[in-house]
């Protein structure tokens, strides 16, 4: 069985890095009662692909995960949220099938919200740094929003725009999250798992 | 308190480590607790995750309606400057409050090289290390292996707690809760504290010296039980935990450990462990496989390592592996096996040995030398084992030697490096050619710990450590053979805080003013440091590292950990003349003394016998 998860990572499980998270996610579905699908091969892993790694610090408000489950499951939202720590919390799950392409070849932007320690007198700097990458970019009192394109899981990155405005304040220092993940529609992925933004 | 944190963790390594939330972590309302207990770890988090005393305590106290068990572990020194910058107190990952709103901190003291740490934590809490200084509450309580000498930390720990904790850690809490309801201070409570069998309050006894500065033992201030250690009662019918805290920083390993067996009674004369855990009791099988199984269904693990200082020796080992192994998706670990080819059929069973390699601890290189320390394994048994593994499929080999052993010689130098490449040999005649051998052999330098029968043997001198050091690495080269040695100044340090005495407490604090701390990380060891330390607190390392005259009162001789003093001099005296003295499970009674101390009746194991 093929998923889609919505969820959101918050709190503290904004601090959990990436690699950690993955193995967190196999854990849950362990704990959970389902059993991934595992990988071929000398070394077999757990089938799972994040839409898009997330930093570790930032929070994420609908991310994207693709799972294979080796049985149909029923109630899926609810017994993983049964076993999930707090500040993680899966918010839908579609089904899709072949020939439904991979979850991390759909992602063409991202949106990010960033508070930053003041207003900024004028979009230029993210214009200058973001390049070709930005999309949209707004500011209400001293939070920026972001929409940047992703061209084969390659972006910029929300805290390096950030830093380049500020440049007295180290990277690190912003508060960052996800607000979601896009795509382009087209007859492949048609209808788009709940969860994912259309672009248009 | 997380206001402030986010703002910091964005800028530390392994944040996660500061977060807490963890799954089966647990959360009380915090109305309805009247007791907060934070147990405390010396080292950074993924270390103290390793520990079963600190899980098993968690949930005991947990289980408790009215007690709430937090975790607190060592900041990492990229978080200690962050939270010092910002002036964050040490918190308890549960709730996220200070430290020291709590009514009780309880360190557990694993190896000796964490004690800066604790220091370093109480200073991060606000708290004076110096518990004289400490007027109010929370108490700050010690156990584990460490309590067993506790003088040189008497300065800075209210109470130590003696021996096993799943009992008289309710003991501790209830007194405490009454303690604080009936608006007891800090000396009264600790008064309260000291009529518990199995707590030792420092300040309620005072050291002797006499003109020269030689230690003359300590004088109780007070009538209080003897500081004998404590005991489960029934360690057979205690259950293994239900649940673990499953970190978010994954260690290297996911499995879970179950305690199979507590105790060994093999003798080995250097093994602290092995003195201080007898007597030595087993867990019944069916209770081992059905509550195992429970305990990976509720943390998600898919790993379970059968934890004892010798897993082999557990009198139906084969088929408790046998039992766990065949529910589907589960694998088990053996992480002490013996050194004889029944282990490694054993180990061949699990599948979880296939990656690590196998791993044997033959701990010295000549029969005489193995006798002298009774570790009653012979060439035989070491070539049996090595047969066997080559021929199932193995290619590496991780043995484990001591060096500066009471007696060793460079005959037992070469006897290791003979031994080495005998296994290579053996390994050409099973394997052929073809063959990718791969030998580490790591050698640690002989500590004498209290407790032991070697309690009064030196530390071997630096140089003549070296030098023996460097005669097994230019003998066993790279590639085929790989030999991590270690540091002298870290056994060095380790030698005087295992048997220090009440004055050693002024050059840890010292050494923890002067910065040190992770002393057990080599990157963040600093043995200049600690020179100065020692200096200016007046301590003689030399003196304290060398031999002990056997008439000297022992600066942890007023702790009685039920095995006597008559049995450890004997142990020494047969050492002297290389003679053995086999396990008491699967031979006569050795006479430690340990099962008359607490009217146990000796464990006799029958079947596979070890191999002597």
């Amino acid at each position: 069985m093929r998923l889609i998860l919505c969820y959101e990572k918050k709190g503290p499980m904004a601090f959990i890095a990436h690699l950690d998270f993955q193995q967190l996610w196999w854990r849950i579905f362990r704990l959970a009662g389902m059993r991934l699908e595992m990988t071929k091969g000398y070394n077999p892993r757990p089938r799972m692909r994040f839409a898009l790694p997330l930093a570790t610090g930032f929070q994420g408000e609908r991310e994207l995960l693709e799972v294979f489950l080796e049985e149909d499951e029923e109630e899926v939202v609810e017994r993983l949220n049964n076993v999930m720590p707090r500040g993680l919390a899966v918010l839908a799950a579609t089904p899709v099938a072949d020939p439904f392409p991979k979850i991390t070849a759909l992602v063409d932007a991202v949106a990010y919200r960033v508070e930053l320690p003041a207003s900024l007198p004028g979009l230029d700097c993210v214009v200058q740094v973001a390049g070709d990458y930005l999309l949209a970019a707004d500011q209400e009192g001293s939070e920026l929003t972001l929409l940047l394109k992703v061209d084969n899981q390659r972006s910029v990155r929300p805290d390096t725009i950030a830093a380049a405005c500020f440049p007295q304040q180290d990277p690190a220092g912003f508060a960052i999250t996800r607000t979601g993940i896009y795509a382009r529609k087209n007859e492949k992925n048609s209808p788009l798992p709940t969860g994912m933004l259309l672009l248009d | 308190m997380w206001n402030k944190l986010k703002f910091i963790l964005p800028y530390v390594e392994k944040p996660a480590r500061y977060v807490g939330n963890e799954i089966n972590s647990v959360v009380k309302v915090q109305g309805e607790v009247e007791l907060r207990f934070a147990l405390a770890f010396p080292d950074v988090y993924e270390i103290g995750f390793s520990y079963m005393g600190f899980h098993i305590l968690y949930e005991i106290i947990n289980d408790i309606p009215w007690a709430q068990a937090e975790r607190v572990f060592a900041p990492w020194p990229d978080m200690e400057a962050k939270m010092r910058e910002h002036n964050l107190p040490l918190y308890g990952l549960e709730t996220k409050t200070p430290l020291d709103t709590f009514d009780i901190i309880g360190f557990t003291l694993q190896y000796e090289l964490g004690y800066t740490n604790i220091l370093n934590m109480l200073d991060l809490a606000g708290l004076s290390p110096y518990a004289p200084e400490r007027s109010d509450f929370p108490l700050v309580l010690a156990g584990g292996p460490g309590a067993m000498n506790p003088e040189p930390l008497a300065d800075f720990i209210d109470a130590f707690v003696l021996g096993e904790g799943e009992e008289i850690i309710l003991e501790i809490v209830e007194t405490v809760k009454e303690a604080r309801k009936g608006g007891l201070g800090k000396g009264d409570t600790l008064a309260k504290l000291a009529a518990i069998p199995g707590i030792y309050v420092p300040k309620f006894y005072s050291p002797a010296y006499d003109a020269n500065g030689v230690y003359r033992g300590l004088k109780p201030l007070g009538d209080f039980p003897p500081l004998k250690k404590r005991i489960v009662n029934d360690f057979g019918s205690h259950p293994l935990p239900r649940k673990l805290v499953v970190p978010l920083v994954q260690p290297v390993h996911d499995r879970v450990s179950i305690e199979i067996c507590r105790g060994c009674a093999r003798g080995c004369r250097f093994c602290q462990a092995g003195m201080l855990y007898r007597p030595v009791r087993e867990r019944p099988r069916g209770q081992l496989a059905e509550q195992g199984m429970q305990l990976l269904q509720n943390t998600g693990s898919s790993e379970v390592s059968l934890s004892s200082l010798s897993s082999a020796d557990y009198s139906q080992i084969e088929e408790l592996v046998k039992d766990l192994i065949a529910s589907e998706g589960t694998s088990v670990s053996l992480p002490s096996l013996r050194v004889d080819s029944f282990s490694v059929e054993l180990a061949r069973l699990t599948k979880a040995v296939r990656k690590t390699g196998l791993t044997l601890a033959p701990e010295a290189g000549s029969q005489r030398l193995r006798d002298v320390i009774n570790k009653n394994v012979s060439e035989a048994d070491i070539f049996n084992a090595a047969r066997k593994a080559f021929a199932m499929g193995w290619d590496s080999l991780k043995l484990y030697f001591m060096l500066g052993l009471p007696s060793e010689t460079d005959e037992d130098i070469v006897g290791i490096i003979d031994l080495v490449r005998g296994l290579e040999r053996l390994y050409r005649e099973t394997r052929g050619k073809k063959g990718r051998l791969k030998i580490t052999v790591a050698v640690s330098t002989f500590v004498p710990k209290p407790h032991t029968p070697f309690q009064w043997e030196a530390l071997l001198e630096r140089q003549e450590v070296e030098r023996r050091q460097r005669l097994l690495l230019d003998n066993l080269r790279p590639p085929l053979y790989k030999v991590q040695t270690s540091d002298w100044e870290e056994s060095k340090l380790e030698a005087m805080l295992a048997r220090g005495d009440r004055r050693l407490g002024r050059a840890i604090f010292l050494a923890w003013q002067k910065g040190c701390r992770f002393d057990a990380w080599s990157e963040h060891f600093r043995p200049r440091l600690w020179e100065e330390a020692f200096d200016e607190a007046g301590i003689d390392v030399g003196a304290s590292t060398g031999e002990i005259p056997l008439a000297a009162v022992l600066p942890w001789d007023h702790i009685d950990i039920g095995v006597s003093k008559d049995y450890l001099l004997g142990e020494l005296a047969k050492a002297k003349a290389a003679e053995v003295t086999r396990d008491c499970t699967f031979a006569d009674c050795s006479r430690c003394g340990v099962c008359g101390a607490f009217a146990v009746k000796p464990l006799k194991r029958g079947g596979k016998a070890p191999c002597d």
